[in-house]
């Protein structure tokens, strides 16, 4: 145990759209420098959490913060993170290496080196010749992969990443998995949303699933998988597919309050 | 993260350059804005040569000129403020990738970057009249000092102003976002709001309508600001209202600033509203018994097009167009309380066109990604154009014959005039659809174009509407010349032939060129969606 604040932590998170729950009081804790794996059905909530942590909608109730700054400063807040919506935040009309630039400008990022970096990881994407091609010419998978580059140019502490593998092939998967793999070795913390369980299961330290606005299942994917009722043949799938199934799963579960801690190999697994 | 210099400049230099892309793929915006240009260079010419006459007048008897002064200020100040608000509206507070730009950079930096590109784009130019009308002011009044007196004061009206519409347009899309009511009211308000324009504009109300809104704000600081001018060109005026005027006017800008910045995270930051979803039948009863009517698959295909005509009627942008005509002959009914004796003819014509672009001007384009789906069901030639034609016919001449007749009978025109217009409209409608059902496979958009800058739909080609708009205009050529009062007169005088023969020639005529070219264009648009490939 450390001293260091959590990357992520919420208290009772609650969003409500016309006093329907979308995000029901959930709680998180995602350790710094960890992979966090977020699952959960279409409309679950998962991008409206990843909203309310970023700043790009208040929460009705609860309390969010990233490295202890608490969700309501923006300003702090927004320096810490480094954002991929599902769909990529670019702009048709600039191309490939004017986007990165141009996000690099706003966040003040000294040119000399940003310039390096810029080609650094276009050449890791393998988007060198297409650098000074407009992004309207782009395939889905090529405007995610400068999404991407535009999330972590500023080597962002905490990184939200919604399916950052969405439309990608193979190869292109595979670069991504593996940038997302040596963002924890430099000690950044990742937030990943997807429906490729194959993706979590590889790289996440934890999964949390939502179901309906609530946290039905936490902990270490392989104490999730030991836990579920399929038993040690289990998969991340047969849990996801157990806990998202029907609300009464819930009522086999053990206490929410005996929430598991995200990156933490000694935490119980826990469904909720 | 305080909001710099750089950082504006970066925005504003970007959404600039963005604008600029996005003007130069698209060759007739950039027409249009430069006949606009052209067209305001008169305006602008006006202006100048207005300020040298006001200021030479100023030099001799003018019997109000504290009151004339004070109205050119409020005069600057409105009209700024009401482009500001539709700019506001339309496309300034509606920046493109916001949460990528949010998450990246204060809202506030935000808005002083989109403000910096607006004051590039607009600001400038505007700088340069306002400053050679100040020129010509001075010249005219033989007073020097005037020039960057009332450079500074027509400077901080316009920017006052346009901020202030900004500020409108801001409370008026938060209120957009967060009542349902006003949400569900917006196409309301906005076909209210440009029929009231266009009926102040052609019933020459203009003056009636802004008198009392300049009677308001004339005693007010905004109308002080005039004052300065005149004391500027040495004419007796109040010293403390000018300066009061110019301190309040420079003043709001300081405090409208963190003002308009707090609206503008409300309206970014909002939840928005999650419209409820219409869970029923994209048709009413009515419809449906007549959808009921019609073969599985055409019927399909017309309660599709009505459904998304309803929910993006922006996708119908071109049946505007053929409504302009109407105008004058609207203005004139009402404000004689009589039938314009045009009406009949110019609405015949105009249902005629319209129902033609509503839904059958893009027949293979329309379709967007669902395409490959359409083109490979059983005979997708006759469920897709038939559907189309159906959709447009069946709203186009039940409306477009009941209005005629209805017109035709209130108007002066005879009964028998009345009834071969009735029928030269079924003839007109009915050709109208199928005619424009090759020109849009022969010349089909796909893709989802900017109708505004905030809005992007799948309507059809601007040239496979000129083409149909031209060859509808020729078709229904015999039928409103054999109906137009004067000619038909004139021929019965010289001919002798009656009212009811001549419209009878103009008909058939018309069926002819109708039917002919509506059934080649028909066919071509069969052979078109039949052999249809995709490449």
């Amino acid at each position: 145990m450390t001293d260091e604040p959590p990357a992520i932590s919420a208290r009772k998170l609650t969003k409500r759209f016309d006093d329907e729950p979308v995000v029901d009081g959930i709680d998180l804790t995602v350790d710094q420098g960890s992979v966090y794996g977020f699952l959960g059905p279409n409309g679950a909530g998962k991008t409206t959490t990843m909203r309310m942590l970023t700043t790009l909608t208040t929460a009705t109730s609860g309390d969010a913060a990233i490295l202890a700054t608490p969700v309501s400063d923006r300003d702090g807040v927004r320096s810490h993170v480094g954002y991929l919506p599902e769909e990529p935040p670019v702009f048709d009309e600039l191309t490939g290496r004017e986007q990165l630039r141009y996000f690099a400008r706003l966040r003040d990022l000294p040119p000399a080196s940003t310039a390096d970096r810029i080609e650094t990881w276009l050449d890791r994407f393998d988007l060198t010749d297409d650098a000074d091609r407009r992004l309207d010419d782009y395939s889905k998978g090529m405007r995610q992969k400068i999404g991407l580059i535009q999330a972590l140019l500023h080597e962002p502490e905490v990184v939200f990443l919604d399916e950052p593998t969405s439309g990608l092939d193979p190869r292109a998967a595979r670069t991504v998995i593996d940038a997302i793999d040596d963002l924890t070795d430099n000690g950044q913390t990742v937030f990943l949303s997807t429906h490729i369980l194959s993706v979590v299961e590889e790289l996440a330290d934890a999964v949390g699933v939502l179901y309906d606005g609530r946290i039905v299942a936490e902990g270490a994917p392989d104490e999730l998988t030991a836990a579920a009722e399929a038993g040690a043949d289990s998969t991340l799938e047969d849990v996801f597919l157990s806990v998202t199934t029907e609300p009464s799963t819930t009522a086999a579960v053990p206490d929410s309050n005996e929430a598991g801690t995200a990156g933490d190999p000694d935490a119980a697994a826990t469904e909720r | 993260m305080s909001v710099s210099w750089a950082r504006t400049r970066t925005v504003g230099r970007t959404e600039l350059r963005r604008r600029w892309r996005t003007l130069r793929d698209n060759p007739s915006q950039l027409l249009g804005i430069a006949l606009m240009v052209l067209f305001l260079l008169p305006a602008v010419g006006v202006l100048v040569g207005g300020a040298y006459f006001a200021g030479s007048a100023l030099t001799g008897e003018v019997s109000t000129p504290i009151r004339f002064a004070r109205q050119v200020a409020v005069g600057i100040w409105l009209a700024t403020a009401v482009f500001g608000g539709i700019r506001g509206y339309t496309s300034l507070l509606d920046p493109d990738n916001r949460d990528g730009l949010l998450t990246t950079i204060s809202h506030g930096q935000l808005l002083a970057g989109l403000f910096a590109a607006e004051a590039t784009v607009l600001g400038a130019p505007t700088v340069v009249v306002l400053a050679l009308a100040a020129i010509a002011f001075a010249v005219g009044s033989g007073s020097l000092i005037a020039a960057p007196v009332v450079f500074i004061a027509a400077t901080l009206l316009a920017a006052t102003g346009f901020a202030t519409g900004v500020g409108v347009a801001l409370l008026v899309k938060n209120g957009g976002v967060r009542s349902r009511l006003l949400y569900r009211l917006r196409t309301v308000v906005f076909v209210a709001g440009f029929l009231a324009y266009f009926a102040v504009l052609f019933s020459n109300s203009t003056a009636d309508v802004l008198g009392p809104l300049i009677g308001v704000l004339t005693p007010t600081p905004i109308g002080w600001v005039g004052e300065a001018a005149l004391l500027a060109a040495g004419v007796a005026a109040s010293p403390l209202r000018a300066a009061g005027g110019l301190v309040v006017v420079a003043g709001g800008l300081v405090v409208g600033a963190p003002l308009l910045t707090r609206l503008a995270g409300w309206l970014w930051y909002a939840d928005g509203l999650e419209t409820t979803k219409s869970t029923a039948t994209p048709t009413d009863a009515t419809a449906g018994r007549v959808l009921s009517l019609l073969p599985q698959p055409i019927a399909g295909v017309v309660a599709v097009d009505w459904t998304r005509a309803r929910r993006a009627p922006i996708s119908l942008s071109y049946a505007i167009y053929p409504v302009f005509i109407l105008v004058t002959p609207i203005m004139e009914t009402v404000q004689t309380g009589r039938v314009a004796g045009s009406s009949p003819v110019l609405v015949a014509f105009c249902g005629a066109w319209i129902t033609g672009a509503l839904f059958t001007l893009n027949v293979v384009g329309n379709e967007g990604a669902v395409l490959p789906a359409t083109v490979l069901s059983p005979d997708p030639a006759r469920a897709l154009i038939g559907g189309h034609l159906a959709a447009g016919a069946l709203l186009g001449l039940p409306a477009t014959t009941l209005a005629v007749a209805a017109l035709g009978v209130a108007g002066p025109q005879s009964l028998a005039s009345v009834a071969t217009l009735t029928v030269g409209t079924v003839v007109m409608v009915g050709c109208a659809g199928p005619i424009a059902t090759g020109i849009g496979a022969a010349f089909p958009r796909h893709e989802a174009v900017s109708v505004s800058r905030s809005r992007k739909a799948i309507i059809p080609s601007t040239f496979a509407f000129v083409i149909y708009s031209l060859l509808v205009s020729i078709v229904a050529l015999p039928v409103l010349l054999t109906h137009t009062g004067l000619i038909t007169h004139l021929v019965a005088d010289i001919l002798g032939v009656s009212s009811i023969v001549f419209g009878g020639v103009g008909i058939g005529i018309t069926a002819v060129l109708g039917v002919a070219f509506g059934l080649f264009s028909f066919l071509y648009a069969r052979r078109t969606v039949d052999g249809y490939r995709m490449e």
